[in-house]
């Protein structure tokens, strides 16, 4: 690991803290997960859906909210789904008003600044434009809530819903004075987007991050990304941190990390593959083309599931790796990009 | 054990590790290579096998194979009368890296092949950046028993990679692999090893100081190894990848119950998509 000193380090002043779903299999709950953030010298954490706390009684999300203050760990909130024709939609959220205003007010109660949600996943980029007119439409109905409560909505590039463009059109369209962007730098590679270009892209809008690092290669049908630890992949997080500094330095680094998966095949030499992309640029695909060629597989140890349910061994060792990948990923955000403030004092 | 593999029906293929005494595999409490050697006969010849596998080294030995293969010529030649009184022909394996086949095949014609043979081990040609069928074709038709598993092989900014995976995941065309094999070496074993949950291993070929220690390899044979990666991709399959290293129980215990789905997988590919075996058909 390639230590910088302070005055080289990218990421000084940038706040460091991670997403709640990196460590998802041990199923801890808001305190735990503070006490965690904490015991590890950050600033910051994203719940990042409404499953992690407790409970959403406002007794306990004032406790949640005071516990925060007192270990020093800042929240930025977050719900799930908010666009009700996607594939990820869940129905007893009632309708993604109430889904919103819900989460919009747990995230004042426990003192949070940001909220990220999400539109969709790549399975509804066969109907992007419906999908993305009704979740303007559902965040245009909690613009008052959300100036009244001073929390601002950060929509995140998901799984593969939408590239970096598309994101910021749609926070354009719903008000950019309410909504911005939850960058994530590893959903990228779903849509064939280099995360410099998305962070260029949606740099002025972000609010909250998931950051990961990820490993892309060329394949005979194209290229193919995998999600790796912070440092193990093919980004160039010098210069990620760079455009950070300079776009959105006050945003919290939150890293997502999620190891296990096997590399996600992205066979763009296929004619059809360009069905769900048809107004993709090519002189912004061509940054993807350009980090698959200087890429290669990860090649050090990692458990990699099958996805769905795994034998019991097999959790295990998963459940084991998110935790020792979160770690050594916030190593390498401290120690090599100089990322987080309190770890320094 | 030689009645109950009896009872069971299983021929046994016997075995023992470095017979050479100049690698750095080699171990002392083994004594000498002569006496290893009688000692691996005996026990072959005692549980009724009529095959007995060993190796010369690994690759860290590639900087001084010529006195590794003398050594182990030296040492195969001292049993020579106690493997043909035995019945047991000596199989000695290209084992992680060592000898690439013409080396091998040279070992062998040198210690005397009417004792001596191959072990023939399909994946691990790879480290010594040497397609498999070309292992095959050379050594063929001194096969007595053989190591069979499949490999990732790819391209790399700094040459190629290859991966340990499971048959009929990776990149080697076993359904000309088991053409040869009938044609060369049919009354050969095909015992699969299958090694999965190692990370791919890079084979910097286009560094010059990758050739220091293949001084002497046919350009015309690594271009067969060069059209194998050119073809193949990464093995991008749910795998335990853990490495050489001591595991955390976790992982350990991932890595135990890998090892047994991935050679039952195996056996089901080589049954049922390359027809090999002959009870599970009656």
């Amino acid at each position: 690991m390639e230590k910088l000193s302070a005055a080289t380090a990218p990421g000084e002043g940038i706040r460091l803290g991670f997403d709640s779903y990196s460590i998802r299999d041990f199923h801890w709950k808001d305190i735990q997960l503070l006490d965690y953030a904490a015991s590890l010298k950050l600033d910051t954490i994203q719940l990042s859906g409404l499953s992690d706390y407790e409970s959403l009684d406002a007794e306990h999300l004032a406790k949640v909210k005071e516990h925060a203050e007192r270990v020093g760990i800042a929240i930025d909130a977050g719900i799930g789904c908010i666009c009700p024709l996607s594939h990820g939609w869940n129905p007893r959220e009632g309708n993604p008003t109430e889904f919103l205003a819900k989460g919009l007010r747990t995230a004042k109660a426990v003192g949070a600044h940001s909220m990220r949600c999400y539109m969709g996943a790549r399975g509804d980029r066969p109907h992007l434009d419906a999908c993305m007119d009704v979740t303007i439409k559902a965040l245009r109905s909690v613009r008052s809530e959300a100036l009244d409560l001073g929390v601002r909505i950060g929509v995140e590039n998901h799984a593969g819903d939408m590239q970096a463009r598309e994101v910021k059109l749609l926070i354009e369209e719903s008000g950019k004075d309410f909504v911005g962007s939850c960058l994530d730098s590893g959903n990228p590679m779903w849509v064939v987007e280099n995360p410099l270009v998305t962070i260029e892209t949606l740099g002025p809008y972000v609010v909250t991050t998931h950051i990961r690092d990820s490993a892309v290669f060329e394949t005979p049908h194209g290229a193919a990304a995998q999600w790796v630890a912070l440092g193990d992949g093919s980004v160039d997080f010098r210069r990620f941190l760079e455009l950070y500094q300079k776009l959105c330095p006050k945003a919290a680094m939150q890293l997502e990390i999620i190891t296990g998966r096997p590399p996600t095949p992205l066979p763009y030499r296929d004619p059809e593959f360009w069905n769900d992309f048809p107004h993709a640029l090519a002189s912004e695909f061509s940054r993807f083309v350009e980090l698959a060629k200087s890429g290669h597989p990860y090649m050090g140890p990692m458990v990699i599931g099958s996805g769905g349910k795994q034998p019991p061994v097999i959790e295990a060792a998963l459940k084991e790796q998110q935790r020792s990948d979160l770690e050594r990923s916030l190593e390498y955000a401290k120690k090599v990009l100089g990322v987080g403030v309190r770890w320094k004092s | 054990m030689k009645e109950h593999a009896e009872r069971l029906g299983i021929a046994i293929d016997a075995g023992i590790g470095c017979i050479c005494d100049v690698s750095k595999s080699w171990e002392q409490k083994n004594g000498s290579p002569t006496a290893y050697l009688r000692k691996g006969l005996s026990v072959a010849k005692a549980v009724g096998a009529r095959a007995m596998r060993c190796n010369m080294g690994s690759r860290d030995d590639r900087p001084n194979l010529e006195r590794c293969m003398d050594a182990t010529v030296k040492a195969l030649q001292s049993v020579r009368s106690a493997a043909l009184d035995s019945g047991v022909r000596i199989a000695v394996e290209n084992h992680a890296g060592d000898m690439q086949a013409r080396e091998t095949k040279m070992l062998i014609e040198a210690a005397g092949r009417d004792f001596v043979g191959s072990c023939l081990d399909s994946g691990n040609p790879l480290w010594a950046v040497e397609d498999p069928l070309l292992a095959l074709e050379t050594l063929g038709p001194y096969v007595v028993t053989t190591h069979i598993r499949d490999s990732a092989v790819f391209e790399h900014p700094r040459g190629a990679a290859v991966q340990w995976v499971a048959l009929g995941d990776g990149s080697v065309d076993f359904r000309r692999f088991v053409e040869l094999y009938q044609k060369l070496c049919p009354k050969a074993s095909m015992q699969l090893e299958i090694i999965t949950g190692i990370p791919p291993d890079i084979l910097p070929y286009l560094e010059p100081e990758f050739w220091k220690v293949f001084p002497k390899t046919p350009a015309w044979e690594f271009a067969r190894f060069l059209k194998l990666a050119k073809s193949g991709h990464p093995y991008i399959g749910p795998m335990v990848i853990a490495g050489w290293g001591r595991q955390t129980p976790a992982v350990a215990a991932a890595f135990k119950e890998q090892q047994r789905v991935d050679l039952e997988r195996s056996l089901e590919y080589a049954k049922k998509v390359l027809g090999v075996g002959v009870r599970w058909k009656s």
